[in-house]
């Protein structure tokens, strides 16, 4: 090719594929279920009336009162779907940041020092790839009991080693060749080359990596409120949900299902869209 | 069908035209047209992307895509694309033989040379026992000049070196006897002194096999050299094509000629003057220093040696080439020189100005441009940023001296709001150089600055380079292994090898005949000037003192 | 590295978490106080279940008390059961072994040929349909497929009993819950390493020879594309044991999944510790044996670790 200036792509609205579309549609109802439909309609989450118990949702007999129906003590299950929704997103989000936030410095740090500090930080890595995180999460319950911190900083613990890898091989690869080790001998400090051009360089692949591993959280936080070890009530998650609901499948199916499709398709959308950020990504 | 005429060409190419099936197609290569007789060699040659590499492997329906054709490749009588499994089988079998260009990527890893060898000898023998077969393997790895071949058959692809390794490609790929060798960059990969001995088996095989051989290269010098015929594509076009000897000597189309010129080696004639007598800038003296793999080599002493008693000056305003191959030490010696690696013996000095009081500022440029910017900033904030760190606080005259450095360094200013994903190779490199050149340092430590290039944009970085000698006065160390680049500009050559000093001369007296055996050897081999030619004539002779003698 | 060294190496790893979950255990206060309500109980019968229990004297007492145990075989005093801790939790093992066992098997057996098929027809429908069933059964929790089962194979259709153990009845629903689920991971997985493989220029060099596409198949692609799936063995291990936890409480398979999740909720730490280092043990017994397979396999590392 001739040493012609390559011409500047002409912005044209990316195709979205149909599937992340829906996804995206999805999750924006999601959002617009937890923050706006508070503000008009009255959504009680532990209203209790023994008179409408096990109502069935519209559609399969019930009334508008209650649109998803109610629970075995007659709880409205549409109210308990949103408040559980803001719970198990908002916590998932939460824990997904923390997570991002420390597997990043760590694997930055880890590859800035390198020496002993980083065999240590590869090995912590190692270790914790090879034990199943639900493993890690039901034994610090045991040791530290139920509370609702304690549960928040577990599911920040999630998946940090992934960004540590990520962070580390990348700021690697850029120490070693590129314009990390030309700054160095121009003078620049290295809190300057990390934060300003570091970062921002390695800061998609790591989004892509938030958007996988955010779907995870879900399932793990569901998975743990499921077995009575996660959110307790009165707090209502889409996991001690569907685990009250067990008990009723003969009687009140919806109680459980509705909130597990509620978690399939948040994790399937988020997955959706993570896989479609992946391959943008990848073809930059 | 069979070619049934000796008269017929082992390969005709007819309008021949390659493109992605995409919503718009993607035209990768249009109206190419060429045949090969019997006995040729035929060098495909261009720069990257220019199509030379997706013709070839269109020619053996190797594509990894599904494509549009247009035209036709008829190979030894058989239209290629229209041929059905079984006859593309083979085809494939008996016709053609390719070798690639990474021999390491092309063997399987995971199996030993021999059961390669061996799965492809039995398309060729299916009723041949084991140990006939093991003999033929033998046979045919002995007639590439591959040493202990019975040993090697039991080795695995990463135990051998790329030169011992595109041997055994070759020998694959002649097994069953085709009449065509295709031959996809076979040496880029390599070491230039085992370039050499790869393309000398090649011209063996052709005379004693009568092969045809299709090159594909970017590398004019071996053009010139060896082949017969020559075809130049650019951007998937074919620009010109014709006998060797016409092409190289008096090329037609423009790009042509540009390419050629660029390509061609300035042999540094014996009346250049002598070493400049300036004061030095950078001194080495007696370095040392060595990498061990591990702790446990490292007590044991059994390390690679990347500096053994180095030592040798950079002066005022002339550039030194530091040359050698891969694993000689030069990359390290640079690292040196910049603070980025410590000796361990031995002093690195950096000398002062003329006043004496302040040490000369040194600045690096590095091998892969685009590598070295940070891809997401605009190049002029970059550039504002340097001098920013170092105390500039008024814009205007950042500003300014930024405008300034980028015309020294041959650059217009629109560069300045680009992107680096958005420069070429060229201008990437040189906005390093001008980054460099920001804190205007009195030395430039250069480590391969061109090979990451092509060929014609070579030519602008050097006369850039250039250019910073003669009018800025700025001295350049410049690591490399391309000799040709040395000719062009140099004024000092420094040989290293193994991390030791082997030559340490002007470039002048660089290409008398009484050198050094490894310095000769990489003489030799740049290709595009047969200096070897003449020292054969020579020994034949056998005449005493034979620099003298060499003429030019 | 040598085989001696690696197992040194292995069961320092086995003993450090052996003891730091010890150490968390007990610092976070006197389980015996956990258990029972001291205001409620005589302290006789404290003192009791506490030497019953091994839980006398200061920490580092029982540190030493618990390591020399270990050593002794004998695990501790699940509070629960009221039994030795090693006897519970073997009795359970079987179970969870006969589950896990079979749903590893239902995973391969879909998803090596659905991968490798999905991988040769890269950007097909069946591809596309294949990548989303993958996505789907990823984003699926086994909580959920298990309740979805239940209800329309046990409520529904009254076909499978929906817990307890005994019949392949029993086992149809957890087998299919925890191997399809990770069926759909594992899918993608051999997609990718067959994706990987087929780009590499090794085939492309055998198709130029003439091969036939068996032969590159089986010579050329699959000796390559075994090295990342062996190298995911672990994980694929280790999200079988957390799959397990879940869906054995699921289906009241009498498991060692449920067990943890009952030891737990109970403050049972015997029990706890016991199955801790029952799943250290396996999951640091893969990492070796794969680390010794991939040694195996892939002449290159020897080469790297003879340096």
């Amino acid at each position: 090719m001739s040493d012609a200036t390559a011409t500047r792509p002409s912005f044209s609205f990316p195709q979205l594929p149909v599937g992340v579309v829906l996804a995206g549609i999805w999750m924006l109802g999601c959002l617009s279920l937890i923050l706006i439909l508070p503000l008009f309609v009255k959504l009680d989450i532990s209203a209790i009336s023994l008179t409408s118990r096990l109502s069935p949702p519209i559609g399969f007999g019930g009334t508008w009162a209650h649109p998803l129906g109610t629970d075995d003590l007659g709880r409205d299950v549409l109210s308990r779907l949103v408040a559980s929704l803001q719970t198990s997103l908002a916590i998932a989000l939460g824990a997904t940041v923390i997570s991002a936030v420390i597997g990043t410095a760590i694997g930055i740090i880890a590859a800035h020092m390198g020496g002993w500090v980083d065999q240590i930080i590869v090995g912590a890595v190692d270790a914790q790839v090879s034990v199943p995180f639900i493993i890690i999460s039901l034994t610090l319950t045991a040791i530290f009991g139920n509370n609702l911190t304690l549960f928040i900083f577990i599911l920040g613990l999630f998946g940090w080693e992934r960004y540590t890898r990520l962070a580390r091989a990348m700021t690697m690869a850029s120490r070693g060749r590129g314009y990390v080790l030309a700054m160095t001998t121009l003078g620049f400090s290295w809190p300057r080359i990390y934060l300003r051009h570091v970062l921002p360089n390695i800061a998609s692949t790591l989004l892509v990596t938030a958007t996988i591993t955010f779907p995870e959280v879900i399932l793990l936080e569901t998975s743990l409120s499921f077995l009575g070890l996660g959110i307790q009530p009165p707090m209502t998650s889409l996991g001690n949900m569907l685990g009250f609901g067990r008990s009723y499948l003969l009687t009140g199916w919806w109680i459980a299902v509705v909130p597990g499709l509620a978690i399939f398709f948040c994790a399937l959308a988020v997955s959706v869209i993570g896989d479609w950020a992946r391959s943008e990504v990848g073809r930059i | 069908m069979t070619n049934s005429l000796t008269d017929d060409p082992v390969v005709k190419v007819e309008n021949l035209g390659i493109a992605i099936a995409t919503e718009r197609p993607i035209e990768l290569v249009k109206d190419i047209s060429f045949e090969i007789r019997k006995g040729d060699y035929f060098a495909l040659v261009g720069e990257s992307g220019s199509g030379k590499s997706m013709t070839c492997h269109a020619m053996m329906k190797l594509l990894p895509f599904t494509p549009l054709i247009e035209g036709r490749i008829v190979v030894d009588g058989q239209d290629v694309w229209a041929l059905d499994r079984r006859q593309l089988l083979a085809y494939r079998r008996k016709s053609v033989g390719m070798v690639f260009q990474d021999p390491l990527a092309a063997l399987n890893p995971v199996r030993t040379i021999g059961s390669q060898m061996l799965e492809t000898l039995r398309i060729y023998y299916p009723n041949a026992d084991a140990d006939e077969l093991r003999n033929r393997a033998v046979d045919a790895l002995r007639g590439v000049h591959i040493p202990e071949p019975g040993a090697r058959l039991g080795v695995y692809p990463h135990q051998l070196s790329g030169g011992l390794n595109q041997r055994v490609m070759i020998a694959l790929a002649l097994l069953g006897e085709p009449k065509l060798l295709i031959a996809d960059e076979p040496t880029t990969a390599l070491d230039m002194s085992v370039q050499a001995e790869v393309l000398d088996l090649i011209d063996e095989l052709r005379r004693k096999n009568d092969l045809t051989v299709l090159l594909v290269t970017h590398d004019l010098g071996i053009v010139r050299d060896r082949a017969t015929h020559i075809a130049v594509l650019q951007n998937g076009r074919m620009v010109e094509q014709g006998r060797a000897a016409d092409v190289v000597s008096a090329p037609k189309a423009d790009y042509s000629k540009e390419l050629f010129a660029a390509a061609s080696v300035e042999w540094p004639g014996r009346d250049t003057p002598e070493r400049k007598r300036t004061p030095a800038c950078l001194t080495f003296t007696n370095v040392n220093k060595t990498f061990f793999a591990s702790k446990r080599d490292r007590r044991m002493g059994v390390g690679i040696p990347a500096a053994k008693n180095l030592s040798f000056e950079v002066r005022r305003g002339e550039i030194v080439a530091l040359i050698g191959e891969s694993g000689s030490g030069k990359t390290t010696a640079a690292k040196m020189a910049m603070g980025l690696e410590k000796p361990d013996t031995g002093s690195i000095v950096i000398h002062k100005s003329e006043d004496g009081k302040t040490p000369l500022k040194a600045q690096m440029v590095f091998q892969h441009p685009r590598d070295s910017l940070d891809p997401l900033m605009k190049v002029e904030d970059q550039l504002h940023e340097v001098l920013k760190v170092h105390g500039w606080r008024d814009k205007d005259r950042r500003h300014a001296h930024i405008l300034k450095i980028i015309a020294d360094v041959g650059l217009l200013p629109h560069v300045l709001q680009r992107r680096p994903t958005y420069l070429s190779g060229g201008e990437a490199q040189r906005v390093v150089i001008a980054r460099a050149l920001l804190l205007e340092p009195d030395m430039l430590i250069a480590d391969e600055p061109l090979s990451a290039v092509d060929v014609r944009i070579q030519k602008h970085i050097l006369e850039c380079l250039q250019r910073l000698r003669d009018r800025l006065g700025i001295a350049i160390l410049l690591i490399t292994h391309d000799l040709r680049v040395v000719f062009e500009i140099a004024d000092q050559v420094v040989v290293l090898r193994h991390g030791r000093v082997v030559e340490d001369v002007p470039v002048s007296t660089f290409t008398d005949g009484a050198r050094d055996a490894y310095t000769q050897m990489l003489i030799n081999a740049v290709p595009g000037k047969s200096i070897r030619s003449a020292a054969e004539a020579l020994s034949e002779f056998n005449l005493p003192g034979g620099s003298a003698l060499v003429a030019e | 590295m040598s085989l001696a060294f690696r197992v040194l190496r292995a069961i320092i790893s086995l003993w450090l978490i052996v003891t730091l979950v010890f150490a968390a255990l007990r610092a976070t206060g006197d389980p015996i106080t956990a258990i029972f309500d001291p205001d409620n109980t005589s302290r006789a019968a404290l003192e009791s279940y506490r030497q019953q229990w091994g839980y006398t004297g200061t920490v580092l007492d029982q540190y030493l008390a618990y390591v020399a145990s270990l050593l002794r075989g004998e695990f501790g005093f699940s509070t629960m059961a009221n039994r030795p801790a090693l006897d519970v939790v073997m009795e359970r093992l079987p179970a969870t072994l006969q589950l896990v066992g079979l749903s590893a098997l239902l995973m391969i057996l879909v998803g090596l040929p659905v991968g490798t098929i999905a991988a040769m027809r890269a950007g097909s429908p069946l591809d596309r349909f294949v990548m989303s069933f993958s996505t789907v059964g990823f984003a699926l929790p086994n909580f959920v497929l298990a309740l979805g089962l239940i209800l329309l194979l046990s409520v529904n259709l009254h076909l499978l009993p929906s817990n307890g153990i005994g019949s392949w009845q029993n086992l149809v629903m957890p087998v299919l819950t925890i191997g399809l689920s990770k069926a759909a991971i594992f899918t993608r997985f051999v997609r990718s390493a067959i994706l990987d493989t087929l780009r590499l220029q090794c085939v492309v060099s055998a198709r130029a020879r003439g091969l036939t596409e068996w032969q590159i198949f089986w010579r050329h692609i699959i000796t390559n594309a075994v090295l990342p799936l062996v190298t995911i063995t672990p994980l694929l291990v280790g999200a079988m044991v957390a799959a397990g936890a879940v869906v054995e409480s699921v289906f009241g398979w009498p498991g060692v999944g449920r067990l943890i999740v009952d030891a737990v909720a109970q403050r049972d730490l015997a029990v706890l510790q016991m199955i801790i280092m029952l799943i250290a043990v396996v999951m640091i017994t893969t990492n070796l044996i794969v680390d010794l397979a991939y040694a195996k396999l892939d002449p290159r590392t020897a080469a790297a670790a003879a340096h």
